[in-house]
């Protein structure tokens, strides 16, 4: 499918109508269940939007920058007469949302255009998009492999062309590990920027939500939207830094390559404390999300997705004070990062630990190597994440530009309140042709048939 | 240790299963017995990040 603001120009100009646009789109994601990236087709909705769209057009109104641009949302969002599901089987039958969720009307108010909701770790707890009720979300450059979670609907249903973009939500990784598994830009922004009304919350004192592309251009143009704000393209030279430690053992040689590469003259620096925030981030999730389920633990314990059950379980039994002293770490360790990272403007880093597991034994789930010993993917493929959205900071994942191969990314993290200089800073990687998407085989035999 | 000081008593997560049943009792919390393999699993995950959060492991 084309690009975001490449079919905002068509629908605009009159070139093409969002009508059809949206025709395309639906009929795209009929043929796409093997994927297991769409749980909801909301046709008559995204019909009628299209229409609105083009009616707009020909009486000479402006539908707004991302006109007739459809997408898809993770089953998180409160969509208007639809229950808000958060993947789980136990709100299938829930009152429905009055209302969208504030992103989405934000995206409507655009003229973008929501045709589906997506897949997701249930209650987004999980970095590999394994759903008890709709199944596991295979990833389109293989589909014997993991898509990353918890919003690997989101990331599927873009990498495999379905959607020009997506919409997910990232507590401790959830949209950069699935970005990077499936080769797309995800933006995780400054911790509390982007609208949270209107979505399921998993652990509120982390979760924020942001857009996955395959273009940077779009990246950019969805930020603006979405914030309000406008990322400057221009200005003083970027000064880098390359994260080093925990960051660089456990890392694909490609991606340090990549990053010395980028940067060869930038310092390497430790951040302090790595391994004692992750832990702690690990903790305030477990324990949020165990108070924010309990209730209905209690009352239909064998109705959530069993995985997900044991885990919120055990953090509904994590001590209070564990949970306050690790909030205070995070209030205190913000500041002593902030203080010895000033003098940077984005911190290289790489998304994940390797390339898309292979989703493998369903008894043993999908392992992976962490510090030399195997490791459930599920729980441990956010390590290079969760230490930065427990320090709130933004962090663009970006696709290594390597076709042919499996995906794999780096994280572009800003000082808080920074994401122009990641968009400034990865024009110019794309630019020099470091990163870039890269269209998985599949498609690539599709489009040459 | 780096970083901020632990001077309180380390916290503890309950993993054994008496531990366990009887903090989720305190809790008013049940858990249906074919679901306590998994609890008792993840809170031993949770008690090594506890040990790692209070610098006591790695």
């Amino acid at each position: 499918m084309k690009r975001a603001l490449d079919i905002a120009r068509d629908v605009r100009s009159g070139r093409v109508t969002a009508l059809a646009i949206t025709e395309d789109c639906l009929d795209r994601l009929a043929r796409a269940d093997e994927l297991c990236a769409v749980t909801r087709v909301l046709a008559d909705r995204a019909r009628q939007a299209a229409r609105q769209v083009d009616a707009a057009v020909s009486k000479g109104i402006d539908p707004g920058p991302l006109a007739g641009v459809p997408y898809g949302v993770k089953d998180l969002f409160d969509v208007a007469g639809l229950p808000t599901t958060a993947g789980s089987a136990i709100y299938a039958d829930a009152p429905p949302a009055t209302q969208d969720a504030e992103a989405i009307r934000r995206l409507r108010d655009a003229g973008a255009v929501l045709v589906a909701t997506l897949n997701m770790d249930e209650f987004a707890y999980g970095f590999a998009t394994i759903n008890a009720r709709h199944g596991t979300t295979r990833n389109p450059h293989d589909r014997a492999r993991l898509a990353g979670g918890s919003s690997g609907g989101s990331a599927a249903a873009v990498a495999a062309g379905l959607l020009p973009f997506a919409l997910g939500s990232d507590t401790n990784g959830s949209i950069r590990v699935p970005a990077s598994l499936t080769g797309l830009y995800g933006l995780k922004p400054t911790h509390g920027s982007l609208p949270m009304t209107g979505t399921f919350p998993f652990a509120e004192s982390l979760d924020d939500i942001g857009p996955f592309t395959a273009s940077l251009a779009d990246m950019h143009a969805l930020w603006q939207v979405l914030s309000g704000r406008s990322a400057e393209d221009s200005g003083p030279l970027l000064r880098m830094a390359r994260l080093g430690g925990r960051f660089r053992d456990n890392a694909r040689v490609s991606q340090l390559g990549a990053i010395d590469a980028i940067s060869p003259d930038a310092p390497i620096i430790e951040l302090p404390d790595i391994a004692r925030a992750r832990s702690a981030a690990f903790l305030i999730t477990a324990y949020e999300g165990g108070q924010l389920h309990r209730e209905a633990l209690n009352r239909e314990a064998m109705r959530f997705d069993p995985a997900t059950r044991d885990r919120l379980i055990a953090g509904a039994l994590v001590p209070r004070d564990l949970y306050e002293r690790a909030i205070a770490f995070r209030a205190e360790l913000q500041a002593r990062v902030a203080r010895e990272t000033a003098d940077y403007d984005v911190l290289l880093a790489p998304t994940t630990p390797c390339e898309a597991p292979l989703i493998g034994d369903p008894q043993m789930g999908p392992q992976i190597l962490i510090d030399g010993a195997l490791r459930p993917a599920r729980a441990d493929l956010g390590i290079h994440t969760q230490p930065i959205s427990f320090l709130g900071l933004p962090s663009l994942a970006v696709p290594m530009l390597r076709p042919g191969q499996l995906p794999l990314g780096l994280q572009l993290i800003g000082q808080p309140g920074g994401e122009a200089a990641l968009f400034r800073c990865a024009a110019t990687l794309e630019k020099a042709g470091f990163i870039g998407v890269s269209t998985p085989a599949s498609l690539r035999l599709e489009e040459a048939t | 240790m780096d970083g901020v000081k632990q001077n309180r008593a380390r916290a503890t997560i309950p993993h054994d299963p008496d531990a366990v049943m009887r903090a989720a009792t305190a809790l008013g919390l049940t858990i249906p017995a074919q679901c306590l393999p998994g609890v008792i699993a993840n809170l031993a995950l949770l008690d090594h990040h506890a040990d790692i959060f209070q610098g006591a492991g790695q």
